[in-house]
């Protein structure tokens, strides 16, 4: 009977659990669940935020549905460190799990960068987690003042839903010029901002964080007595500008580093944790998946981790056939992402700025509300970005996936 | 399993098939009652190609593994493993545009609530009215399961509309209710009331 171990209890996790078992219904299979929660949908985290979905929405299979699947789940413990000479994994809590197939999907955590680190204030958080978007909509359902930093997608959908839900108008800070840097274009960047500005959210663009303003004291309730918590508070920031915001509540949405601590020194690592199309590292009963898996992208050929639910889905599929003896390999990354700033729909994938070479071809089409532009390279299309108007967007993608020249 | 295959090639642009889909549903059950003018928005469309010498069809595929389904971050989309319709839980939709990115056919679109008319399309026979706080839920082809075949199938005079096979194992319970509602349309659209209803399936032709 195979063991199969599987660290990470998010969509990947899931997807993977299913595909194992879909094809290996006797083998053992356990998933370590850092959270003490079933799996949920983190990418809806800023819609319960919004009030689009309640909290039992985020939640993607129920407790029981393990017992079902024929799971054994360790709860709210962190996995330790791989040993893959041993082909086993020790737990926090020193329980050591043997596995014969392991997978890595232990995702990614916010990355704190510049004057506020991950530990220093009580009110300095990431997005990444329930209790992340419960402490947000906590802050602002009390009228808080929330200052979010960092212009990329899950900076947007957090201001975005912040000002959906009609709470106080939150500031979002954005050390670049534009908004959206790695993910849009100058134009359609600057619809999205100007959406938001629209809408009350509080823009400060090529702006930064000059210095925190904080004063002594513990996070209330039960972890006021955690020695390895922060101890201390934000109360003002003071910009770049020069301009002073209060602050309640600090959200850093400044991307995210994989989670590969538990597998240091186990498997090779580059960006991520280095994978071939298999999903499988350079040690051959070793797996990894999603946001903290490095795979090779489709335009550029270089690889990368492309942290977006549908690869997470489709490399958790590809990982669990292979891992229960099948064949399966994953076609390459392509980034893409799909978002609504408060009714402006928007839409990006592969690539969408354009370095200054003759064999590139960009397309656009402006309209009162609505922008598209397609970038072709030699004839190829390979990338779109669309905003206000997103009909063909599948369309799009399918095309570039195809990789045949357009006349 | 149900399974839609198109030929553009085949298409006259006749449209047809847009408003079968649009009255079938619709939340009128007498066809004479209807106001034309204030019909759902179709689940497929009928497009001109950009050279104006053709149309494509944008209408869901019902694809076996959906790229819909693994793209959708909410948990709306999922495929009825009786019938294989990959359908729609709106209550659960949250109008991200996921599956709008993920789709190769452009099988879905967004609309206001307000316009989706038709209520009994949540899976759960529940109306919409506890969904207000969405202003855009995805909507797609639901294989007019009701009905044992879609309509735009049974309609498509050139054939540019084909199903491969039928759509079996009807829902019971609350869906009964609508189903026969919507065979009385059916029946006034002259398509007689029991072709191809039951667990085994219509023939989707």
């Amino acid at each position: 009977m195979k063991r199969y171990l599987i660290i990470g209890n998010g969509i990947a996790g899931l997807t993977a659990v299913k595909a194992i078992r879909n094809l290996d219904l006797d083998g053992k299979v356990t998933v370590v669940s850092t959270e003490d929660y079933p799996a949920y949908s983190r990418v809806l985290l800023t819609h319960y935020i919004a009030g689009h979905a309640e909290e039992d929405d985020l939640f993607l299979i129920k407790r029981s549905g393990y017992d079902e699947l024929g799971v054994s789940v360790v709860w709210g413990i962190p996995a330790q460190g791989v040993d893959a000479s041993s082909n086993s994994v020790q737990l926090r809590d020193g329980r050591r799990l043997a596995y014969d197939s392991l997978l890595i999907a232990t995702g990614a955590r916010p990355r704190f960068r510049g004057s506020v680190g991950a530990n220093d204030y009580t009110n300095a958080i990431g997005l990444r987690t329930i209790d992340d978007a419960r402490t947000i909509r906590e802050v602002a359902v009390q009228g808080g003042s929330i200052v979010v930093t960092g212009g990329g997608l899950v900076g947007v959908k957090l201001v975005s839903a912040l000002g959906e839900a009609g709470f106080v108008p939150p500031h979002l800070l954005v050390r670049s010029p534009h908004l959206l840097s790695q993910v849009a274009d100058d134009e359609a960047a600057g619809m999205v901002a100007n959406q938001l500005a629209s809408k009350g959210v509080r823009l400060h663009l090529a702006t930064h964080i000059e210095e925190v303003i904080s004063e002594s004291g513990r996070a209330s309730g039960s972890r006021a007595s955690r020695a390895d918590l922060p101890s201390r508070r934000i109360t003002r920031l003071r910009l770049s500008t020069g301009e002073q915001l209060n602050c309640d509540l600090l959200v850093m949405c400044k991307g995210v580093t994989p989670a590969t601590e538990c597998t240091s020194g186990q498997v090779e690592q580059d960006w991520g944790i280095v994978v071939d199309e298999k999903m499988r590292t350079n040690k051959p009963d070793i797996f990894a998946v999603g946001d903290v898996a490095a795979t090779r992208d489709l335009i550029s050929g270089e690889r990368r981790v492309s942290a977006i639910w549908p690869h997470a889905v489709s490399q958790a599929r590809v990982a669990g056939i292979n891992m229960a003896g099948g064949e399966a390999a994953f076609s390459g990354a392509l980034s893409r992402n799909a978002m609504d700033v408060m009714g402006l729909p928007f839409i990006s994938m592969g690539q969408v700025r354009v370095p200054a070479d003759s064999s590139y071809e960009v397309l656009v089409e402006r309209k009162p509300d609505s922008y598209r532009k397609l970038v072709l390279r030699d004839r190829h299309l390979v990338g779109a970005v669309l905003v206000g108007n997103v009909a063909e967007a599948g369309r799009l993608q399918a095309l570039i996936r195809k990789g045949e020249p357009l006349s | 399993m149900l399974s839609i295959r198109v030929d553009n090639e085949k298409c006259n642009g006749c449209r047809l098939c847009e408003v079968v889909c649009a009255v079938a549903h619709s939340l009128e059950t007498n066809i004479a009652k209807i106001d034309w003018a204030d019909l759902p928005a179709p689940r497929l469309r009928v497009e001109e190609t950009d050279s104006g010498e053709g149309y494509f069809l944008s209408i869901c595929r019902h694809c076996e593994q959906p790229a819909c389904v693994d793209g959708c971050v909410s948990g709306a989309l999922f495929v009825d493993e009786k019938s294989g319709v990959v359908d729609i839980n709106i209550e659960r939709c949250i109008g991200c545009w996921s599956c709008v990115m993920e789709c190769p056919f452009g099988g879905l679109s967004l609309v206001i609530t307000d316009d989706l008319g038709h209520r009994s399309h949540t899976t759960d026979g529940e109306s919409l009215e506890g969904n207000t706080h969405h202003h855009a839920v995805s909507i797609k082809c639901d294989g007019c399961r009701e009905l044992s075949t879609a309509l735009c199938l049974r309609f498509c005079p050139t054939g540019a509309l084909r199903g491969e096979e039928g759509i079996g194992g009807n829902g019971g319970g609350p869906a009964l209710a609508r189903r026969l509602r919507r065979e009385r349309v059916m029946a006034q659209l002259n398509l007689g009331s029991n072709r191809g209803s039951g667990a085994d399936g219509g023939d989707g032709q």
